[in-house]
């Protein structure tokens, strides 16, 4: 554990400092001494659990271990911040958590909340073009149901103003500390602050871990022992800054829920289960009875099916996402996915036995709640693989990953980039796919988001901005900040990051001014204009703009197992020109990749 | 666009449509060939037999001119449709199917407009043009159905159009760098030369006297010879200089890098001549000349998929004018 830890700017703390300003850490280590002298027995080898050690004193006793304090002492460090300074900036990479001990501070989103658009459209004409051009055959883009950004701290910005407060005894970085992940938001000090800054292993003694250490017992059994289970009284805490801040909001995010009234909206934030899990841990099985539904708190889980061809990763869902809704309305159904975390997740639970009496009271939102289980049924018989299909084909390629793919038919395929000229037309003048990629058979495989079965790209999206819409696509929103992890992330390259023009950032408060008579603070860097763009798949559009605007037909959106498996040669050898048929064989031999 | 099975319902109605025209043709202007006695209306009021040199001025005639102005202005309305590709008209396929099937249409409207002849100057000049268009259409259309596939087979190191004076910089720009990190190594001064031992005493030592040192003068230092350059470095800088550079330079792959053979010729007979450190260099240098002729060619390509655009789409708006001079001057003249 202790490989891990990074050097802390401030002063370092010692055990003994920190639990001074952190009391409830104090309440963890004396639980585990109070544990200990209990039960001696109980606790195992010193060598098992490394930071336990036997009190040399008292060899019937153990003791937290000098390793175990030392980790402690690395780990946290004391800062102090003028009014003015910048604690962390979104999009930076980090490893610690903060907690504030006095002061408050401005946790906010800098980068400008736009598209990407690099022409003007403003104009009669653009209008008059708009108006034409419009075909979302009543598919509004659903990232406007979701009204907050989900950030790595007890709280949610809001989508129009993404700025909030946090104050003393509030907890921020906790994602960032655990896995890694960018900065989510820029955090500046409105007050003189102090705060702790610590690594993994001290927020785990205070927030809890579920993550297991083995342990070989005697008889060369291995046991999965929980190290931590937090300060009780620090998770209170939290929970109840959880509970009156933003479960509310993520509730009426629900679609299902966001009917209900304010008296039943409160009955159920108060009667909701806080529930934790480890990295691993299945929350919810495929094909188990659904008997409640779940909120995502903290940390990620992974959504996936499974498949004739293997595991199918529906989607990443994080903090403020939620699943199970079936659960609420349908307890005798069963679930459509297997739902694991990724890391320590803390989940909202509502069990249907909750939620059955104000259903009674909403016969409507049953009736909305069938609406989705049928489209989730009709859904998961599309994703079939078609049985003989060789997937060992794909591997070179990855196409086995992929579920929609941009092919061009090289042999119809004029070289006009019409398909790049649309979609450029189609995203304000940025095209979101290159003419360009690997070849398979006569088709070019485009660079252009694959909707992949498992998409990594949404794996460390510090704010939730890259997420899979119940369809296939991909989308990125908005209040994307412009980390470009997801880019790094995509194997493919299909993620690009675009300069920003302009952008709602009047909206933002300036950052507070540094007190009088003090150092000038450390300037805020400009947000980065840059934002990831990745293919949409137009769904706003009755049909992807490369396709519709491919005047030779040669730009198509296929399932890649349907297409290349369903494909017989009489197919293709009517797809071939006569006169290319002439010239050229049509043998399987005439399949080029490079 | 290419011309396959799904072109056949195109295929089916131009034929239908050919064939109604050509039999009212017939029916209206040369009765006696029609198989079945069957006579249009008098209304038409169509000469029977045109005395004079076009049927254009007969119902039946005008109306073949209209509708093939109609075609023109359609088929030009195509470089619009591409102009605006997410207008919600149509997609452009669908266009392109009938530009290229009404236009060929045309054809037998067209000349039983004209009663197959060219007729006068004006309408001669017309009918030039209209057939140099007709004529530039179907080369095109033979060229996209053809060089697509052949595109195919040939580039397989096929990269995006626009990018393709950037990568030739950049191999440049990567040739230029060896060549100059050859030229530096070649430049350092050798190792200085160890110093030469000291020189033994002269004469024999008497055996029991003591030895005196003596200091010997020192001899002669040759001054070093300069230091032969390495005769393979001289040879790679050689053919970078004179070869590699200037093809890598050239706005069209020119010499004897441009050709595959003689390519492959040249850096074998490099590597003849160079040590084997070298040839990783060479192999190196060999692949970049590759990929250089691969644009080239690609250029050449595209430029000949693309071409005849240049003269197709001027000339189609020339012809719809000529046309629309043609109508009214007619109309209005005669």
């Amino acid at each position: 554990m202790s490989d891990d830890f990074e050097k802390l700017e401030g002063d370092v703390l010692t055990v003994e400092q920190l639990v001074e300003y952190l009391p409830d850490l104090k309440e963890v280590v004396l639980s585990k001494d109070a544990a200990m002298a209990k039960e001696p027995e109980k606790i195992p080898e010193p060598k098992a659990l490394g930071p336990f050690a036997r009190d040399p004193q008292d060899p019937s006793k153990y003791k937290i271990g000098p390793s175990y304090k030392d980790g402690i002492s690395e780990a946290a460090a004391l800062r102090k911040y003028r009014r003015g300074d910048v604690i962390c900036q979104e999009g930076d990479f980090g490893s610690s958590a903060f907690y504030i001990v006095s002061g408050k501070v401005q946790i906010s989103i800098r980068a400008p909340m736009a598209h990407v658009r690099t022409s003007s459209s403003g104009g009669l004409f653009a209008k008059m073009k708009s108006f034409l051009v419009r075909d979302d055959d009543g598919k509004a883009r659903d990232s406007e149901s979701k009204q907050f950004i989900p950030v790595d701290a007890n709280i949610d910005l809001s989508r129009q103003k993404p700025i909030a407060e946090l104050v003393a005894g509030d907890l921020f970085g906790e994602m960032t500390c655990r896995t890694f992940q960018p900065r989510s938001a820029t955090v500046i000090a409105e007050d003189d602050c102090v705060m702790i800054e610590m690594l993994r292993s001290v927020l785990d003694m205070l927030t809890g871990t579920r993550e297991g250490m083995s342990v070989v017992k005697p008889g060369g059994k291995t046991l999965k022992v929980q190290v931590f289970k937090g300060s009780p009284t620090f998770r209170k805490k939290m929970d109840e800054k959880y509970r009156a801040r933003s479960l509310a909001n993520h509730l009426r995010h629900v679609p299902i829920l966001a009917r209900l009234d304010d008296a039943t909206m409160e009955q159920l934030r108060t009667e909701a289960e806080l529930v934790s899990f480890g990295p691993g841990d299945v929350v919810v099985n495929e094909g188990d009875a659904a008997d409640a539904f779940y909120l995502i708190r903290t940390g990620m889980v992974k959504v996936s099916s499974a498949m004739p061809g293997g595991e199918l990763v529906r989607t990443y869902l994080s903090r403020g996402d939620y699943f199970g809704e079936i659960g609420l309305v349908q307890p005798e159904g069963k679930r459509t996915a297997t739902v694991r975390s990724l890391d320590v997740v803390e989940c909202v639970r509502i069990k249907a036995t909750t939620f059955a009496p104000i259903l009674e009271s909403f016969p409507a939102i049953r009736a909305e709640v069938k609406k989705v289980a049928d489209s989730r049924a009709a859904q998961q018989k599309t994703r079939s693989v078609p049985a003989g299909m060789n997937l060992g084909e794909y591997l070179d390629q990855g196409l086995y990953e992929a579920q929609n793919l941009l092919l061009i038919n090289l042999e119809k395929c004029t070289r006009c980039d019409a398909c790049v000229h649309a979609c450029a037309e189609a995203h304000d003048g940025v095209t979101r796919l290159l003419r360009d990629g690997l070849r398979y058979d006569r088709y070019l495989v485009a660079t252009a988001c694959r909707s992949c079965h498992d998409p990594l790209c949404m794996t460390q999206c510090p704010v939730g901005s890259i997420r899979r819409k119940d369809s296939l696509e991909i989308i990125i929103e908005d209040w994307c900040i412009g980390c470009s992890r997801c880019a790094e992330l995509c194997p493919y390259g299909n993620i690009n990051m675009q300069p920003v023009e302009g952008g709602k950032s009047e909206k933002m408060a300036p950052p507070p001014k540094p007190a009088e008579g003090a150092a000038p603070a450390k300037k805020v860097e400009p947000p980065k204009k840059l934002k990831a763009t990745t293919c949409d798949l137009c769904t706003d559009l009755s049909m992807p703009s490369c396709v519709y605007a491919c005047p030779h037909d040669a730009a198509m959106r296929v399932t890649p197992a349907n297409f290349f498996a369903g494909k017989s040669s009489a197919q293709d050898r009517q797809e071939r020109s006569f006169l290319s048929r002439l010239f050229f064989s049509d043998g399987p031999d005439n399949r080029t990749t490079h | 666009m290419l011309i396959n099975f799904s072109h056949r319902n195109w295929v089916f109605g131009t034929l239908v449509a050919t064939f109604v025209a050509v039999a009212f043709y017939l029916m209206c202007f040369y009765p006696e060939w029609v198989p079945f006695p069957y006579r249009l209306p008098d209304w038409f009021g169509m000469n029977p037999r045109p005395s004079h040199r076009s049927v254009g001025n007969t119902p039946l005639g005008l109306l073949y001119g209209i509708i093939s102005f109609v075609i023109f202005l359609f088929a030009i309305l195509l470089a619009l449709r591409r102009k605006y590709p997410l207008l919600r008209v149509g997609r452009v396929q669908y266009w392109l199917k009938a530009h290229i099937w009404l236009t060929i249409l045309t054809l037998p409207l067209v000349f039983m407009h004209a009663a197959f002849r060219f007729g006068g100057l004006q309408s001669s000049v017309l009918m030039w043009v209209y057939l140099a268009v007709m004529l530039s259409g179907f080369y095109g259309l033979v060229l996209q159905n053809v060089m697509p596939s052949y595109m195919k087979e040939r580039l397989p190191l096929e990269t995006i159009f626009e990018q393709i004076p950037y990568l030739t910089q950049q191999l440049l720009a990567a040739a230029t760098k060896m060549r100059d990190d050859i030229k530096a190594a070649l430049a350092k001064p050798a190792p200085a030369p160890a110093p030469a031992p000291a020189p033994a005493p002269a004469g024999p030592v008497a055996e029991g006297a003591a030895a005196v040192a003596v200091a010997a003068p020192p001899a002669p230092v040759a001054p070093p010879k300069p230091e032969e350059p390495d005769p393979s470095s001289v040879t790679m800088i050689e053919a970078l200089d004179t070869d590699v550079l200037p093809f890598l330079a050239a706005k069209a792959g020119e010499g004897r890098l441009a050709e595959t053979r003689l390519a492959e010729e040249f850096f074998n007979l490099l590597k003849l001549r160079t040590k084997p450190e070298f040839h990783d260099r060479i192999a190196e240098l060999e692949s970049w000349c590759a990929e250089r002729r691969s644009m080239d060619l690609q250029v050449r390509y595209q430029y000949r998929l693309h071409g005849w655009i240049l003269f197709h789409a001027p000339m189609s708006f020339i012809l719809v004018g000529l046309t629309a001079w043609h109508a009214i001057a007619l109309l209005v003249f005669y």
